[in-house]
């Protein structure tokens, strides 16, 4: 088994594909990076969160402030909501219907591997690539946001839904910022996996690619019908954004553990969904 | 000792089509067997249960005693596979793809990957990238591939496709050898008779899903009591032989001096001396082997014209 996970991270590297998320996210980050200095972003971003008139005085830009703003803030918005997920998209719907489509599945199927062990191998890769992915997202924006500002904690103004003015030394600014990376990561699996699921379902990887954004769209909009309110919860676009609780101060473990529990859910969920496809797909192309 | 191959009652339903109906066959260790059939009969359906791509609607498939998808693992192990047109990753080269794909499930060696490549004359252009390669060297790679590690079993779906004639004989003779030198059993599906009669021990026949024959080839291609018979006086070979009860003789319309004769008891050097004693000059005595095109021909005919009558 971790050969195999070996040898999908081997041809997931080999793929131009793989490094378009990274490339993206370093170009994002430098314009956010730009952003925040010279754009006066945490202004923009206390303006929101206290009301126009107000004024940020003395330093405001850190490390961890240029990495909070990328997760949790300016960016958040295209990254977490259009870009991050067409990128997982394009890895997690790929990594079977690509292969059934060119027929290399059928070679693989061929040689002595059980299903399951060859299934858990490209599942384990795919969470890999996403940890990898977002845990750049993170890193970059943070050793960026050091080059030009230099340590040392940063002003949240909370999400956009609670807005709230707190100061986090530069400790617990990691620490949050951990969280929140690690909580978009746990998001973008899940979502990964609406992919991967429709990926052992189809042989077409752009239907699957194409399929799970838009059914995430569909997610959004949907939410936002107050008709369909008492289904909001069960979206998976309500939990998108859990990274962003990491900066509400006192912590509302208790939405993230609900959100945790809804990302878990659908992770299991799919993944079940799409072990039984694949288990009993005939190879036929 | 068990067969390699067994397969009894396969069958393989896709929601009207029935592909393969009810199929049993087996095949010994150590055989060159030859699976043929028209497109459509439902040829790689069959391989593809062989290897477990595709689950059986009924019946099942046992190779080395282990069935293929209850068992896969074990019933895998020893076996080499080359599916269809090869398909490998196009942006690995081909020696990248052999490590991934040999050792996929299986224990390679980087020295027999390298065997294997030589092997199929690729040593020398392994490290470019698949994408650059012609159709030739991708089924050349697809071969490699299946013989890597020298499996017990080696199933083979038309591994000529795409090569040219030299390439097709350095095939036919690497499958020969696979069994001669190595032991190993291949099965081989082709609609190539030519390639089939030359290499097979043993032929199984498909029609519609059905097998309509099978059998060893020297078996099925009538042995040699059929001959050509090159005299000076047709005539008077004629009268000697209308005394002959166990020969049937007739003149070849297209060269009076041949006759067609078929030994129904005796032997061909018996005709010679009764012939030659009453003063026939015979140039030429040549056993007539039928082809395997004719059989192959005259079986899906005989098999078209029943399922019509039906």
């Amino acid at each position: 088994m971790l050969r195999q996970i070996g040898f999908e991270l081997f041809k997931m590297s080999r793929r131009p594909r793989t490094y378009l998320g990274f490339a993206a996210f370093l170009v994002i980050n430098f314009l956010v990076l730009l952003g925040v200095k010279y754009g006066d972003v945490g202004q923009m971003a206390a303006n929101q969160a206290v009301g126009f008139g107000s004024e940020l005085v003395g330093r405001t830009a850190t490390a961890e402030m240029m990495a909070w703003v990328t997760i949790a803030s300016f960016a958040s918005v295209p990254i977490l909501t259009m870009f991050m997920p067409f990128f997982v998209s394009l890895i997690f719907g790929e990594i079977v219907s690509g292969e059934s489509a060119d027929g290399t599945l059928r070679t693989v199927l061929a040689r002595p591997v059980r299903r399951g062990s060859l299934f858990g191998a490209k599942f384990i890769a795919c969470m890999i690539y996403v940890a990898g992915l977002v845990g750049f997202v993170g890193l970059s924006a943070y050793v960026m946001g050091w080059i030009a500002f230099g340590r040392g904690g940063f002003i949240s103004m909370g999400t956009f839904e609670q807005p709230m003015i707190t100061y986090y030394n530069s400790s617990e600014a990691l620490y949050r910022l951990a969280l929140a990376y690690g909580l978009t990561a746990a998001a973008m699996a899940a979502f990964g996996m609406i992919a991967f699921f429709i990926s052992t379902w189809l042989s077409n990887s752009m239907g699957a690619i194409g399929g799970a954004v838009m059914l995430l769209f569909a997610m959004f909009i949907v939410g936002q019908i107050p008709y369909f309110a008492p289904v909001k919860n069960y979206l998976l676009s309500t939990h998108l954004l859990v990274g962003q609780k990491a900066f509400v101060d006192p912590m509302p473990w208790r939405e993230i553990w609900t959100s945790l529990s809804y990302l878990g859910a659908y992770l299991a969920g799919l993944f079940a969904g799409s072990v039984l496809i694949f288990w009993r797909k005939d190879i036929l192309t | 000792m068990e067969p390699l191959i067994i397969a009894s009652g396969l069958t393989k339903r896709f929601r009207r089509l029935l592909a393969v109906n009810d199929l049993n066959l087996e095949v010994g260790w150590g055989e060159v067997f030859g699976f043929l059939g028209p497109n459509g009969a439902g040829k790689s359906t069959t391989l593809r249960m062989m290897v477990g791509l595709i689950r059986p609607t009924s019946g099942r498939v046992s190779l080395f005693g282990h069935d293929v998808w209850t068992r896969r693992h074990r019933a895998l192990k020893n076996v080499g596979a080359m599916i269809e047109a090869p398909a490998f990753y196009k942006y690995l080269s081909g020696r990248d793809n052999l490590r991934v794909l040999a050792n996929t499930g299986g224990d390679c060696t980087g020295k027999q990957i390298d065997e294997a490549l030589d092997t199929v004359g690729l040593l020398g252009r392994a490290g470019d990238k698949v994408n650059a390669y012609s159709q030739g060297m991708r089924q050349r790679l697809g071969i490699a591939l299946a013989i890597i590690g020298k499996p017990d079993l080696v199933l083979l779906d038309e591994p000529t496709n795409g090569l040219d004639p030299q390439g097709m004989k350095e095939v036919r003779m690497l499958i020969g050898q696979l069994a001669s030198d190595f032991g190993q059993t291949v099965f081989l599906s082709s609609h190539l008779l030519y390639e089939v009669e030359q290499v097979c021990t043993r032929i199984a026949v498909i029609n519609k899903g059905r097998v309509i024959e099978s059998g060893r080839v020297s078996d099925l291609l009538g042995g040699s009591s059929v001959y050509d018979i090159k005299v000076d006086n047709a005539a008077k070979a004629l009268g000697v032989m209308d005394k002959i009860e166990w020969v049937e003789a007739a003149p070849r319309p297209e060269d009076s001096a041949t006759l067609n004769v078929k030994l129904s008891g005796g032997d061909s050097a018996e005709l010679n001396r009764l012939l030659v004693e009453q003063g026939v000059g015979v140039s030429a005595l040549m056993p007539r082997r039928t082809s395997l095109e004719e059989l192959y021909l005259s079986l899906m005919e005989g098999d078209n014209a029943a399922a019509n009558r039906i």
